[in-house]
């Protein structure tokens, strides 16, 4: 258990910023690079992994914004740290699973981080509170543009950035946006926006990015187009979806709201009366109250919660940040009783 | 006698050599299959070019299987089983193969974006090191690569004034 100093930290995404903060979580951009004299780490044999991962750290300590990053290798992690980083954000499903000789490079407040042999050489990332695109975006440009003068990026004029997967090539940039949607879930509305998402060159993945369920309304928006658009029409483009689902939103809580004012009150207020008196509680069941606490907040609804205070309690209350918190592992009916004594304890 | 590559059947009386990824391969064909393929129909109406390509169709679907990136070894089925690249070079290697696939997932078969810093010359420069380019690939007669670099000099050009 590396990671407890994390918890002292708060997670930079989990607060609450601008406009819109009951339906915008928070914004993040990914740059997929490889080096152009290596194999994929895919291809790459654990020997030349290892060979690549360590010219890569080399090159990152020279990064006068990474000067103060923490740097982990992922075999040196026990699957509980792993999974405290996936539930972070920090590092995705596919790298805590991956048996790849990589690595975890997390920069101050948690904004920036680089995942080395994931299934490119780099993955870096940039991740803010609100609906922060275009600051984001910079901040994860600047490193990249260190970076590139340090390492032989795999580039071509033709493709632009080259990647392992032909759905990044190009700028090899996703920008996603993590979005609480409960009036446009509850109304059985969210397959039409999906498969209209589909129609821009957008699309909506799970809460913890991709191949990865919806839990609690949250969905992860993000940019399905990669080549031929630049950087910036791609973070353009995303916000002004962005915003036209921010705005739908808003209207189908309003007209929900006005039909079944005492149904949606009653379970806005059942919710927080769970959370605060159960006695076990499995992060399923949390994230559904939650929904209704955060949609409630939106409505107006008298609440003696903030959306920060929630935002706090998600990401405190998942099975590896419990277990990291005490420090010792936990069966589920554990997990549950903790769970619910860690909710009560912040309400 | 050798036995013709395809039918395994008829001696084969006609070879063919074709070069792909600086690889030579040798075809041994019967004068049937040969037509069937389009060879004699082909060489012979016409003088050679790109009216011969109905034939390098055909032949580069009997080779395909034997396509391998030179920088990591990847074939062409591999990539189709997982979707996913070896090594930057696969990129050059499919090129022809992959278009179809990037226009349906992009729309688009161009980067416009940012460049790696150490690429960052000064315009002329760039203009110089593409035309460079540009130049070579007449002369390899990759006319689509030749296409993509004459739009970005053109480009580069009307930036600069």
């Amino acid at each position: 258990m590396k990671l407890t100093s994390f918890l002292k930290k708060e997670a930079n995404w989990i607060k609450e910023k601008g406009e819109d903060s009951d339906i915008i979580v928070s914004s993040r951009i990914r740059l997929a690079r490889n080096l152009k004299n290596y194999p994929f780490p895919a291809r790459s044999k654990k020997e030349l992994q290892k060979k690549i991962r360590d010219e890569i750290i080399s090159k990152i300590k020279k990064i006068s914004y990474l000067k103060n990053s923490e740097i982990f290798l992922i075999e040196e992690l026990t699957p509980t740290d792993k999974r405290f980083l996936v539930e972070r954000h920090l590092i995705s499903y596919d790298l805590a699973k991956s048996k790849n000789i990589g690595a975890i490079v997390i920069g101050d407040n948690e904004i920036l981080s680089i995942m080395v042999n994931e299934e490119d050489h780099l993955r870096i990332q940039g991740l803010n509170p609100g609906l922060n695109l275009f600051d984001t975006y910079n901040i994860v440009s600047v490193v990249d543009d260190e970076l590139s003068k340090l390492l032989s990026y795999a580039y071509s004029e033709e493709f632009g950035y080259l990647t392992s997967c032909p759905t990044n090539v190009g700028t090899g940039m996703r920008a996603s946006v993590l979005l609480h949607l409960p009036a446009i879930v509850k109304t059985n509305q969210i397959n039409m926006l999906l498969e209209s998402l589909t129609r821009l060159g957008m699309v909506a993945r799970g809460f913890y990015g991709e191949g990865t369920k919806s839990l609690g309304d949250f969905f992860q928006v993000s940019n399905q187009i990669t080549l031929g658009l630049s950087e910036r029409e791609i973070v353009d483009k995303l916000e002004r979806v962005v915003k036209e689902i921010i705005k739908k939103e808003k209207e189908v809580r309003e007209s929900y709201y006005k039909r079944e004012k005492f149904e949606i009150e009653d379970r806005v207020l059942r919710s927080y009366g769970v959370l605060k008196y159960a006695v076990k509680l499995s992060y399923q069941e949390l994230m559904e109250r939650i929904s209704y606490l955060r949609m409630g907040i939106g409505l107006g609804i008298k609440l003696p919660v903030t959306i920060e205070l929630i935002n706090k309690i998600m990401l405190l209350s998942q099975p590896a940040h419990l277990e990291e918190r005490l420090g010792k592992s936990l069966n589920f009916n554990e997990q549950e009783i903790e769970r619910a004594k860690l909710v009560k304890s912040f309400l | 006698m050798k036995l013709c590559d395809i039918c395994k059947k008829n001696p084969a009386t006609v070879q063919f050599t074709q070069i792909i990824n600086n690889e030579v391969k040798k075809l041994n064909l019967c004068e049937e299959c040969a037509e069937k393929m389009g060879l004699f129909s082909d060489f012979f109406t016409t003088a050679g070019g790109t009216l011969l390509s109905p034939f390098l169709k055909g032949l580069s679907e009997f080779f395909e299987e034997e396509i391998r990136c030179k920088g990591c070894g990847l074939s062409l089925s591999e990539f189709q089983e997982t979707g996913k690249f070896g090594c930057s070079q696969c990129y050059e290697t499919f090129k022809t193969q992959i278009k179809g696939l990037l226009k349906r997932l992009h729309g688009s078969l161009t980067h416009k974006g940012k460049t790696p810093k150490i690429l960052e010359e000064s315009v002329e420069d760039r203009i110089r090191r593409l035309e460079e380019e540009l130049k070579e690939a007449v002369k390899k007669e990759e006319y689509e690569r030749a296409a993509v670099l004459r739009d970005k000099i053109r480009e580069l050009k009307k930036r600069k004034k």
